[in-house]
């Protein structure tokens, strides 16, 4: 006879480490014309940006009836509202009587829950009604009220951030985040808060953000001060890439790799926030470093609770190791135990050796704190301040530690990736998904030119 | 405060050598060019490692792990991956071979290469 509790299924605790089957990936080369060429822009944007989902903003930007978002991708701008009736709802954000941009802030809350056209003062509900407009009776055309509503495109949400598709028969947002968001949804960013908003006018093509953080072979030499604290290298890590275009990566971290050659004491210094956090004692592993990853692992577990931290839905490796994941086509998300560094990048257009970079810093704070010190951000973040939206130039305003790294080389792989004497990539394997996501966006291109 | 510590004999050290020591917890380099001793701290400032099992190239020496190369009369860097320099230290050899280096204090750091926390660290 089978004990009951022999035959209860065990629950899993954090994110599953199956590996994805391995696509197959055209060996195709990427050349530098892609990065720079208006007219492969124009195509990017007609059947790749216009066909997916997209990170408008944080669902806690739209608490009350009439607080809207506006969100400024390639040529568009799309508004998106809470409604009396508390859905959220997005529009292209234009005036449907002329044409004139409705709304030219970036949040607020529309007075009354209507928005009114500067130009003629049309009015629109915030559910995107036309509720009324100047000399309504001079239309022999007809009252344009309740006809001419702005135009709504999909919106959802998941895990605390709003998501458009100007596509109106696209597949759900469920469907286009699987798997990545049932192995997120353990974060619950929804409970996390925005404490850094950086938006970056950089001077390198979208791709170069998205090729960036879909590799990891740059991190000894942008990022030599994490030889500290992970081990980098490809043969350490886990690669996953999925059907729908998304990315994982898994990086040991807590601790130094093989790579490393510095001195214990570098150790003890790089990661010293974290051990004095943790109260934890990193003396009795002077000979080896490597053993710190699993001690600290099981500190974190002893303490959680204490530290106000709810880790249950966590696998260990979750509580030092660097989940990484690229989401098709512009985001990332690198999870910590308290946080989320997102990163997006946005087209331009008119430039495509231009682009927007956004650098979001998302904190789970611990119950009962109101004053954090964000370690991935070196900062000291408040839950009580309603973060500031930094826009600037690259070199003038900072993404924190680490990011900064990126951003100078992309300035200069731009420049290169114009070169006449620029033959196209030549990339090792631990760099395939960099060819995943380009072949994926070649496949939206080739759908929509070709059917 | 600097302090002059006494480092091992060079008598040996040919041109384009390299040779290690501690002295008073810091750990140096010393080499010679053109006739000429140099002492220089050694530690890569790009990724921890010791340059002097790096390649001296004329007055280059070139960090084994990453490429990094530092001038070792002033300890100016080459470019990226480093992008700062290593210090350097005042070195003379006396007529009886008896060399000499005078460290100083560590500079204060800054800048985000070993300050504590940063984006690829979790809490």
């Amino acid at each position: 006879m089978t004990d009951v509790a022999d035959r209860v299924p065990e629950v899993p605790v954090g994110i599953t480490r199956a590996k994805a089957p391995e696509p197959v990936i055209a060996d195709r080369s990427i050349s530098g014309d892609r990065y720079h060429s208006i007219e492969f822009a124009r195509r990017e944007w007609e059947h790749m940006w216009t066909k997916v989902w997209l990170v408008a903003g944080r669902v806690d930007q739209l608490n009350k009836p009439g607080d809207y978002i506006t969100y400024e991708i390639g040529t568009e701008s799309i508004l998106v509202s809470r409604g009396a009736d508390q859905r959220l709802r997005a529009f292209y954000n234009v005036c449907q009587h002329r044409g004139n941009r409705l709304v030219a802030a970036e949040r607020g809350s529309a007075p009354g829950g209507m928005f009114q056209c500067a130009y003629h003062g049309w009015r629109f509900a915030d559910t995107g009604e036309l509720k009324w407009v100047y000399c309504e009776e001079d239309f022999p055309q007809g009252n344009p009220c309740g006809k001419r509503n702005l135009v709504e495109i999909p919106c959802d949400t998941w895990a605390g951030f709003v998501w458009i598709n100007m596509d109106e028969g696209c597949d759900s947002l469920a469907s286009f985040l699987s798997p990545i968001a049932e192995q997120l949804d353990c974060y619950e960013m929804e409970t996390m808060k925005r404490t850094h908003w950086v938006t970056l006018h950089g001077e390198f093509n979208w791709k170069c953000v998205q090729d960036n953080f879909n590799e990891s072979y740059h991190l000894p030499y942008v990022h030599p001060q994490i030889l500290a604290s992970m081990d980098e290298l490809y043969s350490a890590c886990q690669f996953d890439l999925y059907e729908t275009g998304h990315c994982r990566m898994i990086m040991p971290g807590g601790a130094p790799g093989p790579q490393f050659k510095g001195k214990p004491e570098r150790v003890l210094q790089r990661m010293g926030n974290d051990f004095a956090y943790w109260d934890f004692d990193p003396e009795p592993f002077r000979d080896n470093l490597p053993g710190i990853r699993v001690a600290l692992q099981q500190r974190k577990r002893e303490l959680a609770e204490s530290k106000g931290f709810d880790f249950s839905r966590y696998s260990d490796d979750q509580l030092t190791d660097n989940f990484h994941y690229t989401l098709f086509p512009n985001v990332s998300f690198s999870m910590k135990p308290d946080g989320c560094i997102f990163l997006m990048s946005r087209p331009r257009l008119d430039d495509p050796s231009k682009c927007l970079f956004d650098m979001w810093y998302l904190t789970k704070f611990p119950a009962g704190v109101t004053e954090y010190h964000a370690n991935s951000m070196g900062d000291w973040v408040s839950i009580d301040h309603q973060v500031d939206h930094v826009v600037g130039k690259a070199g003038e305003v900072s993404c924190g530690p680490g990011i900064d790294q990126d951003v100078a080389i992309w300035n200069t792989q731009q420049k290169g990736l114009t070169s006449r004497g620029y033959r196209g990539d030549y990339m090792p394997d631990q760099e395939r998904r960099i060819r995943y996501f380009h072949q994926h966006l070649d496949a939206y291109i080739e759908r929509g030119e070709h059917g | 405060m600097a302090e002059s510590f006494e480092a091992p004999s060079c008598a040996d050290l040919e041109e384009g050598d390299t040779l290690a020591c501690n002295l008073g917890g810091t750990d140096v380099m010393l080499c010679r060019v053109a006739g000429v001793l140099y002492a220089m701290e050694d530690l890569c400032s790009h990724a921890d490692t010791t340059l002097s099992d790096g390649l001296l190239a004329g007055y280059q020496i070139i960090c084994p792990l990453h490429g990094a190369a530092f001038d070792v009369r002033d300890g100016s860097h080459s470019g990226p991956p480093a992008y700062t320099g290593v210090r350097v230290f005042p070195v003379a050899e006396d007529t009886d071979g008896v060399v000499t280096v005078e460290i100083g204090d560590p500079p204060a750091q800054e800048g985000d290469g070993y300050r504590p926390g940063g984006f690829f660290q979790t809490r």
